[in-house]
């Protein structure tokens, strides 16, 4: 087992910011920690890492207890949401820190720092200050400074959050790629749930300073253990008190036995998407998504009188214990 | 020469109290950053004398260096003192927003890269803050070069031994030698500006270097 966490409880003053948290990641996996802001997924990420001591449990490294080392001997990577660049270094004196500070002989540091200003795409860039890299070259350096020193683990935390979108699904795609050629256990914080499902083997969705469900993405949205992680891995609607996908509903223009009955109010083209708002009596937030090849799509306008039932799974009953149970 | 050695002295003090105040989690670091400010809001004659209750010979720890051949107040140690006391302040309030907002992310990556406490304030640490430091640094001797309240308190002002700078000045007025208190004075104002000159070139490089902000 790559890393293990063992009720994990971490207070700061009165408040509880891991309650008694539990997460197993496997070697070589890349697995992602999702939730909200403030669910306590940076705290437990500092805390395999060893920048916060745990009030309670332990922390597992590669089959060794690590919980009292400091974090300079747990052989961990971690790279910052800003970055944490060393400013008044250049970018090769950036990604030498950590062999240098090993004792490194000096051509191997030149060595290795090469390859990983390669393997970064950075090439040609050596010489220059943090300063004078754009966001997604800073991020890229910040990750080959972390991996020059071979960790056994690489901990991530929200490491694309400062960039925008177009940057974001690039590195993203790239950092999948990486770490199938490097294999090093990875794990990644993210509120984006998107980014999550793309880069991640496995997701661990965290609220309200626990671990709700460990999944594999896909499990994770066809079978969501509570309200919360469904609201939080995909969009949701509230159809005759039940939960569901706006994409398992079925429209008719006709009557049909058991279906709520509404009137459209608004037809929204997203491309592909086509999404249906729907006032109907007793609901204030129902909408629909279609595909823009579906039939029914051309007789929908506001005002036309619609038939609305569901056709996929509601939320399992077990979820309705949670209290949290629309997405943030 | 009080200068001399005080500004080195204020800036290990000062680097070290700013680092106490802002990065270590310990009780009464507000009362302490308090500490730091006080010279600054005491009459300076009020220091010099607190420094003559403390270290004079009749004084709590005076007593003690006096029997072991020691005199701190009216000689040179004494006025050391009274500049350090008076000065400490200016790297501390420097250092201390400098220190906040570099924020605590790059020390935090070379601990986990394997970097010793040490090795962090050296190649990390210092380096982010230097400038704060060095206008501490400029700052703390343009008060200790000007400094007069104080240190005419403990120096015991015996022309031509415990004289600083600026108590020269005044004596030779009062003395009614014009030509030498110009003339020190003179000197004591070019050091000024020169002084104000490297504030002003070192707050450009900040911006160009954008190393804040
Ligand atoms: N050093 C600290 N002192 C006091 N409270 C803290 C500290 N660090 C974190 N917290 C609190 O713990 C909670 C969880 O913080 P954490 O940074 O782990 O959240 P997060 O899930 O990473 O959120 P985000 O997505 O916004 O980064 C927050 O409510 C935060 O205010
Ligand atoms: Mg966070």
């Amino acid at each position: 087992m790559g890393i293990i966490a063992e009720n994990i409880t971490k207070r700061f003053g009165d408040f509880t910011a891991l309650d008694d948290v539990s997460l197993e990641i496997p070697s070589g996996s890349l697995t992602a920690l999702l939730g909200p802001s403030g669910s306590g997924k940076s705290t437990l990420l500092r805390v395999i890492a060893g920048l916060e001591v745990p009030d309670t449990g332990r922390v597992v490294i590669d089959d060794v207890d690590r919980t009292a080392d400091r974090p300079r001997d747990r052989g961990v990577g971690f790279v910052f949401q800003h970055y944490a660049a060393f400013r008044h270094m250049t970018v090769f004196e950036n990604i030498a820190f950590g062999l240098r500070v090993r004792k490194t002989p000096k051509a191997r540091v030149r060595e290795r720092v090469e390859e990983l200003i390669d393997l970064v795409q950075l090439t040609g860039m050596a010489k220059r200050y943090p300063s004078q890299l754009s966001g997604g070259q800073r991020q890229r350096m910040a990750l080959a400074r972390a991996l020059a020193v071979e960790p056994r683990v690489l901990l991530l935390d929200e490491p694309f959050g400062a960039l925008d979108a177009l940057v974001r699904r690039e590195l993203r795609a790239w950092l999948r790629r990486l770490h199938d050629e490097v294999h090093v256990t990875t794990v990644l914080v993210t509120h984006d749930q998107e980014e999550a499902m793309e880069v991640a083997d496995r997701i661990a969705v965290m609220d309200h300073s626990r671990i709700e469900q460990v999944a594999t993405p896909r499990n994770l949205y066809e079978s969501p253990a509570s309200a919360f992680v469904m609201g939080f891995v995909g969009p949701l609607t509230v159809l005759d008190g039940q939960q569901v996908r706006p994409h398992e509903i079925a429209l008719d223009t006709a009557p049909v036995d058991g279906a709520v009955r509404g009137f459209v109010t608004r037809v929204i083209h997203l491309g592909f998407e086509v999404r249906v708002e729907i006032a109907a009596e007793g609901h204030d937030d129902l909408w629909v998504q279609l595909s823009r090849h579906d039939p029914i799509v051309s007789a929908l306008g506001p005002g036309v009188p619609v038939w609305a039932r569901a056709v996929g799974n509601p939320v399992p009953s077990h979820a309705s214990e949670h209290d949290d149970p629309v997405a943030v | 020469m009080c200068t001399l050695i005080a500004v080195p002295l204020n800036t290990i003090f000062g680097v070290m109290f700013a680092m106490l105040v802002v990065r270590r989690r310990m009780r009464g670091r507000n009362f302490f950053s308090l500490f730091a400010d006080l010279p600054l809001a005491l009459s300076p004659v009020v220091i010099g004398l607190s420094l003559v209750l403390v270290w004079g010979i009749h004084g709590w720890f005076g007593g003690w260096f006096f029997e072991h051949g020691i005199r701190i107040i009216f000689s040179l140690p004494g006025m050391v003192l009274a500049t350090i006391f008076v000065s400490l302040p200016f790297v501390v309030r420097e250092v201390v927003p400098v220190l906040r907002a570099v924020g605590t992310e790059q020390e935090e990556a070379a601990e986990v890269l394997g970097a010793s406490p040490s090795r962090i304030f050296w190649r990390i640490t210092l380096p982010s803050i230097k400038w704060g430091v060095a206008y501490g640094v400029i700052l703390t001797t343009a008060r200790a070069l000007g400094e007069y309240g104080a240190v005419a308190v403990v120096s015991g002002r015996m022309t031509g031994q415990t004289e600083t700078a600026t108590i020269f000045v005044d004596s030779q007025w009062t003395q009614f030698n014009e030509e030498a208190a110009f003339t020190a004075a003179l000197v004591l104002a070019v050091i000024a500006v020169i002084v104000v000159v490297a504030v002003n070139l070192i707050v450009r490089k900040e911006d160009i270097d954008g190393h804040h902000r």
